[in-house]
């Protein structure tokens, strides 16, 4: 806990630690938070070097390549936003069903956090898996199941986050966007077995039950791009998760602020005897 | 030859696109939660920023 400040020379708190480690006075961050930055801005520096220099392109040499090229480096960070936002909604769902079932208010700021978070990771899905079907199928866009269901994702919590600024009453909102985040997740596992389900353009899951359909340096940089991505959600959802909090602080202090105003107001337009009597009883 | 080296050539534009997209996006966001962070930080009083 940073102390306040006390003498007029010093206006406000300059924040603990030194060089990278130092952490704002004003911020999300904490000293954890910063090395876990640190660490996860080293892997992800190690990832980079895996999928574009280290790891060799699909050039369909052996039995379990695809001629992919050097095309296949796109499939090391498409993969890990797409489970990356699979774990966001779940996440989301997890929390909205717990806020549901206790009604502590932490657990709906956890949802929306989470929502948010995952909506970045789905759009970056969408764009990389984008990228890579305009030069593999020679098309942006194809309005295939697995593509529909991941924009039908997208747009569902879009849908969520709007309905959370629309609704202003903290308790109304955090039950009705409970609900939607809940509703929302069946789509979820929609989005994952498409292309089992349905004759599909997109390719089916390249590790399923342990049996890869890549190996060597390749399936290591795929497994080392999901953690690394996997990290960096749970990076961003504490601060993410902080900000929320604070919001909803800042929030309840707006309230309280606007009750006690209104109750003044009340009072000044009583009649003055009974103004008086409120004013004395308060 | 020519052929292959363009289509190569092809190829890395469309990786560099995907990652600069995602670490531009990603970095993007993160600066601006940073950023929102701490100036509504800023209006809360340290007692009420429990993680610091």
């Amino acid at each position: 806990m940073n102390a306040q400040p006390s003498g007029p020379a010093v206006a406000r708190d300059t924040g603990t630690g030194a060089g990278l480690l130092r952490v704002h006075p004003d911020g999300t961050a904490s000293r954890g938070s910063r090395v876990f930055g640190l660490v996860l801005a080293v892997a992800l520096a190690a990832f980079l070097a895996f999928a574009l220099v280290l790891s060799p392109a699909d050039r369909g040499a052996t039995a379990s390549e695809n001629e992919m090229g050097d095309l296949v480096r796109i499939m090391y960070v498409h993969v890990p936003v797409a489970i990356a936002c699979y774990l966001a909604f779940l996440v989301t769902a997890v929390a909205s069903a717990a806020y549901l079932w206790k009604r502590t208010e932490g657990w709906d700021l956890l949802a929306a956090a989470s929502a948010e978070v995952g909506v970045v990771f789905t759009a970056l899905t969408l764009a990389t898996g984008s990228i890579w079907g305009h030069i593999a199928w020679g098309t942006w866009w194809e309005w295939d199941a697995r593509l529909t269901s991941t924009l039908l994702l997208l747009v569902l919590y879009l849908g969520y986050l709007a309905l959370r600024r629309a609704v202003l009453d903290p308790v109304v909102r955090a039950k009705r966007a409970a609900v939607v985040g809940l509703v929302a997740f069946v789509n979820v596992p929609i989005v994952h077995y498409s292309v089992d389900w349905w004759r599909s353009l997109h390719q089916t899951a390249t590790i399923s039950r342990f049996d890869p359909s890549i190996d060597g340096l390749k399936l290591f940089a795929l497994l080392f791009g999901m953690v690394v991505v996997q990290a960096l959600y749970v990076w961003l959802m504490i601060h993410r998760f902080r900000l929320q909090y604070a919001e909803a602080q800042l929030e309840a202090k707006g309230l309280d602020l606007a009750l006690a105003e209104r109750r003044a107001e009340a009072v000044a337009d009583l009649p003055g005897p009974l103004a008086g009597a409120q004013k004395g009883s308060s | 030859m020519a052929f292959l080296i363009a289509a190569q050539d092809d190829e890395w534009a469309y990786v560099a696109g995907a990652y600069g997209l995602v670490i531009a996006v990603l970095v993007a966001y993160a600066a601006w939660t940073i950023v929102r962070g701490r100036r509504i930080g800023r209006r809360l009083p340290p007692e009420e920023r429990r993680w610091m």
